[in-house]
Protein backbone atom coordinates (compact mmCIF):
# COMPACT_ATOMS: atom_id res chain seq x y z
CA UNK A 1 0.00 0.00 0.00
CA UNK A 2 1.42 3.37 -0.92
CA UNK A 3 0.37 5.89 1.66
CA UNK A 4 1.56 9.13 3.17
CA UNK A 5 5.24 9.94 3.27
CA UNK A 6 6.78 8.90 6.59
CA UNK A 7 7.66 11.51 9.18
CA UNK A 8 11.43 11.96 9.11
CA UNK A 9 12.62 11.68 12.69
CA UNK A 10 16.08 10.75 13.93
CA UNK A 11 14.75 7.27 14.68
CA UNK A 12 13.35 6.94 11.16
CA UNK A 13 16.66 8.09 9.73
CA UNK A 14 18.57 5.52 11.76
CA UNK A 15 16.25 2.75 10.51
CA UNK A 16 16.68 3.97 6.92
CA UNK A 17 20.44 4.07 7.52
CA UNK A 18 20.43 0.43 8.64
CA UNK A 19 18.32 -0.57 5.62
CA UNK A 20 20.58 1.29 3.21
CA UNK A 21 23.73 -0.15 4.75
CA UNK A 22 22.45 -3.69 4.24
CA UNK A 23 24.08 -5.47 1.35
CA UNK A 24 22.80 -8.98 2.04
CA UNK A 25 19.45 -8.45 0.33
CA UNK A 26 17.40 -8.08 3.47
CA UNK A 27 17.77 -7.44 7.17
CA UNK A 28 15.62 -8.72 10.02
CA UNK A 29 13.83 -6.52 12.55
CA UNK A 30 16.01 -7.86 15.36
CA UNK A 31 19.16 -6.97 13.42
CA UNK A 32 17.85 -3.45 12.70
CA UNK A 33 17.08 -3.09 16.42
CA UNK A 34 20.63 -4.17 17.27
CA UNK A 35 22.14 -1.69 14.84
CA UNK A 36 19.92 1.25 15.68
CA UNK A 37 19.53 0.49 19.41
CA UNK A 38 15.79 1.01 18.99
CA UNK A 39 13.33 -0.92 21.13
CA UNK A 40 10.76 -3.16 19.47
CA UNK A 41 8.02 -0.74 20.48
CA UNK A 42 9.56 2.04 18.39
CA UNK A 43 11.01 0.01 15.55
CA UNK A 44 7.95 -1.75 14.17
CA UNK A 45 5.72 1.33 13.82
CA UNK A 46 8.57 2.96 11.85
CA UNK A 47 8.96 -0.11 9.62
CA UNK A 48 5.20 -0.15 9.07
CA UNK A 49 5.22 3.52 8.04
CA UNK A 50 8.14 2.94 5.68
CA UNK A 51 6.36 -0.03 4.10
CA UNK A 52 3.08 1.87 3.81
CA UNK A 53 4.91 4.70 2.06
CA UNK A 54 6.66 2.22 -0.25
CA UNK A 55 10.08 3.27 1.03
CA UNK A 56 10.75 -0.27 2.25
CA UNK A 57 9.53 -3.74 1.43
CA UNK A 58 9.69 -7.00 3.29
CA UNK A 59 9.64 -10.72 2.58
CA UNK A 60 10.03 -13.94 4.51
CA UNK A 61 13.42 -15.62 4.41
CA UNK A 62 13.34 -18.59 2.09
CA UNK A 63 14.97 -21.20 4.32
CA UNK A 64 12.78 -23.85 5.91
CA UNK A 65 12.14 -22.97 9.60
CA UNK A 66 12.24 -26.69 10.51
CA UNK A 67 15.74 -26.97 9.11
CA UNK A 68 16.76 -23.70 10.76
CA UNK A 69 15.25 -24.80 14.08
CA UNK A 70 13.78 -21.34 14.67
CA UNK A 71 10.92 -19.21 13.38
CA UNK A 72 11.36 -17.58 9.97
CA UNK A 73 12.73 -14.04 9.86
CA UNK A 74 11.00 -11.26 8.02
CA UNK A 75 13.63 -9.45 5.97
CA UNK A 76 13.35 -5.75 5.22
CA UNK A 77 14.89 -3.96 2.27
CA UNK A 78 14.84 -0.38 1.05
CA UNK A 79 13.11 0.13 -2.30
CA UNK A 80 14.66 2.06 -5.18
CA UNK A 81 12.24 4.94 -4.79
CA UNK A 82 12.65 4.74 -1.00
CA UNK A 83 16.41 5.13 -1.32
CA UNK A 84 15.97 8.17 -3.59
CA UNK A 85 13.44 9.81 -1.29
CA UNK A 86 15.53 9.00 1.76
CA UNK A 87 18.58 10.67 0.20
CA UNK A 88 16.50 13.72 -0.66
CA UNK A 89 15.08 13.81 2.88
CA UNK A 90 18.57 13.47 4.30
CA UNK A 91 19.77 16.41 2.18
CA UNK A 92 16.86 18.47 3.53
CA UNK A 93 17.83 17.57 7.08
CA UNK A 94 21.51 18.33 6.55
CA UNK A 95 21.07 21.56 4.53
CA UNK A 96 20.38 23.94 7.47
CA UNK A 97 23.40 22.60 9.32
CA UNK A 98 25.58 23.12 6.28
CA UNK A 99 24.43 26.73 6.03
CA UNK A 100 25.16 27.17 9.71
CA UNK A 101 28.68 25.84 9.26
CA UNK A 102 29.50 28.31 6.46
CA UNK A 103 28.34 31.40 8.36
CA UNK B 1 23.87 -17.90 70.84
CA UNK B 2 26.31 -16.68 68.19
CA UNK B 3 26.68 -20.23 66.89
CA UNK B 4 22.88 -20.63 66.63
CA UNK B 5 22.57 -17.31 64.78
CA UNK B 6 25.42 -18.25 62.46
CA UNK B 7 23.89 -21.66 61.73
CA UNK B 8 20.50 -20.04 61.17
CA UNK B 9 21.98 -17.52 58.73
CA UNK B 10 23.87 -20.22 56.89
CA UNK B 11 20.71 -22.33 56.60
CA UNK B 12 18.76 -19.29 55.40
CA UNK B 13 21.33 -18.47 52.74
CA UNK B 14 21.40 -22.09 51.52
CA UNK B 15 17.59 -22.14 51.37
CA UNK B 16 17.54 -18.78 49.54
CA UNK B 17 20.09 -20.03 47.02
CA UNK B 18 18.11 -23.24 46.42
CA UNK B 19 14.81 -21.38 46.21
CA UNK B 20 16.13 -18.76 43.78
CA UNK B 21 17.58 -21.54 41.63
CA UNK B 22 14.19 -23.27 41.55
CA UNK B 23 12.51 -19.95 40.82
CA UNK B 24 14.94 -19.20 37.99
CA UNK B 25 14.30 -22.65 36.53
CA UNK B 26 10.54 -22.12 36.75
CA UNK B 27 10.83 -18.68 35.16
CA UNK B 28 12.98 -20.09 32.41
CA UNK B 29 10.47 -22.81 31.57
CA UNK B 30 7.48 -20.45 31.73
CA UNK B 31 9.23 -17.72 29.73
CA UNK B 32 8.40 -18.95 26.18
CA UNK B 33 4.75 -19.30 27.21
CA UNK B 34 4.70 -15.80 28.72
CA UNK B 35 6.33 -14.33 25.59
CA UNK B 36 3.84 -16.16 23.34
CA UNK B 37 0.90 -14.87 25.41
CA UNK B 38 2.15 -11.26 25.30
CA UNK B 39 2.72 -11.45 21.54
CA UNK B 40 -0.72 -12.99 21.08
CA UNK B 41 -2.25 -10.11 23.04
CA UNK B 42 -0.29 -7.49 21.06
CA UNK B 43 -1.18 -9.08 17.74
CA UNK B 44 -4.87 -9.24 18.67
CA UNK B 45 -4.95 -5.42 18.53
CA UNK B 46 -3.77 -5.41 14.92
CA UNK B 47 -6.03 -5.73 11.87
CA UNK B 48 -7.02 -9.33 11.10
CA UNK B 49 -4.90 -9.50 7.93
CA UNK B 50 -1.68 -8.58 9.77
CA UNK B 51 -2.01 -10.94 12.72
CA UNK B 52 -0.48 -14.08 11.20
CA UNK B 53 2.51 -12.18 9.85
CA UNK B 54 3.33 -10.35 13.08
CA UNK B 55 2.80 -13.43 15.27
CA UNK B 56 5.54 -15.22 13.36
CA UNK B 57 7.73 -12.16 12.89
CA UNK B 58 7.65 -11.13 16.54
CA UNK B 59 8.21 -14.70 17.72
CA UNK B 60 11.27 -14.76 15.52
CA UNK B 61 12.40 -11.39 16.92
CA UNK B 62 11.94 -12.51 20.55
CA UNK B 63 13.82 -15.71 19.69
CA UNK B 64 16.85 -13.63 18.70
CA UNK B 65 16.89 -11.50 21.85
CA UNK B 66 19.38 -12.86 24.40
CA UNK B 67 18.27 -13.49 27.99
CA UNK B 68 14.92 -14.40 29.48
CA UNK B 69 14.12 -10.92 30.75
CA UNK B 70 15.20 -9.38 27.44
CA UNK B 71 12.68 -11.59 25.62
CA UNK B 72 9.88 -10.50 27.94
CA UNK B 73 10.83 -6.83 27.63
CA UNK B 74 10.89 -7.02 23.85
CA UNK B 75 7.52 -8.81 23.90
CA UNK B 76 6.15 -6.00 26.05
CA UNK B 77 7.54 -3.58 23.50
CA UNK B 78 5.31 -5.28 20.93
CA UNK B 79 2.28 -4.17 22.97
CA UNK B 80 3.42 -0.59 22.49
CA UNK B 81 4.28 -1.27 18.84
CA UNK B 82 0.80 -2.69 18.19
CA UNK B 83 -0.83 0.41 19.75
CA UNK B 84 1.30 2.73 17.63
CA UNK B 85 0.69 0.69 14.49
CA UNK B 86 -3.07 0.88 14.97
CA UNK B 87 -2.75 4.63 15.49
CA UNK B 88 -0.58 4.82 12.34
CA UNK B 89 -3.28 3.21 10.27
CA UNK B 90 -5.87 5.52 11.80
CA UNK B 91 -3.59 8.39 10.84
CA UNK B 92 -3.58 7.14 7.25
CA UNK B 93 -7.34 7.01 7.36
CA UNK B 94 -7.61 10.45 8.91
CA UNK B 95 -8.67 11.88 5.58
CA UNK B 96 -11.62 9.51 5.45
CA UNK B 97 -12.38 10.18 9.11
CA UNK B 98 -12.58 13.89 8.28
CA UNK B 99 -14.96 13.02 5.49
CA UNK B 100 -17.10 10.97 7.86
CA UNK B 101 -17.14 13.84 10.38
CA UNK B 102 -18.07 16.20 7.58
CA UNK B 103 -20.95 13.87 6.63
CA UNK B 104 -22.21 13.84 10.21
CA UNK B 105 -22.23 17.60 10.57
CA UNK B 106 -23.04 18.71 7.05
CA UNK B 107 -24.96 15.92 5.44
CA UNK B 108 -26.55 12.96 7.13
CA UNK B 109 -25.75 10.10 9.47
CA UNK B 110 -26.32 7.35 6.84
CA UNK B 111 -23.73 9.03 4.60
CA UNK B 112 -21.24 9.11 7.47
CA UNK B 113 -21.91 5.43 8.20
CA UNK B 114 -21.32 4.63 4.56
CA UNK B 115 -17.95 6.43 4.67
CA UNK B 116 -16.97 4.54 7.80
CA UNK B 117 -17.93 1.29 6.11
CA UNK B 118 -15.56 2.13 3.29
CA UNK B 119 -12.76 2.56 5.80
CA UNK B 120 -13.02 -1.12 6.75
CA UNK B 121 -12.80 -0.03 10.33
CA UNK B 122 -15.94 -1.93 11.05
CA UNK B 123 -15.23 -4.84 8.72
CA UNK B 124 -15.17 -7.35 11.55
CA UNK B 125 -18.45 -6.12 12.98
CA UNK B 126 -20.99 -5.57 10.18
CA UNK B 127 -23.08 -2.48 10.77
CA UNK B 128 -26.81 -2.58 10.65
CA UNK B 129 -28.48 0.02 8.51
CA UNK B 130 -30.27 2.52 10.73
CA UNK B 131 -34.06 2.43 10.60
CA UNK B 132 -35.37 5.90 10.02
Amino acid sequence: MVGNEPRITTQTLSVIGALMADSAGGISGAEIARQTKLASGSLYPILQRLEDADWAESRWETEDPHELGRPRRRLYQITGSGAQKARAAMREVVRPFGRLAWR
Amino acid sequence: MALATGTGLLLLSVLTAVFSRVLAGEFSSWNPWIVRRIIKLAVSWLPEEDRKRYTEEWQSYANEVPGEIGKILSAMGFLLAACKMVLNSWDNQAGLLDLAANDVFCSSLPAALETLRHMHLLASKPMESPQW
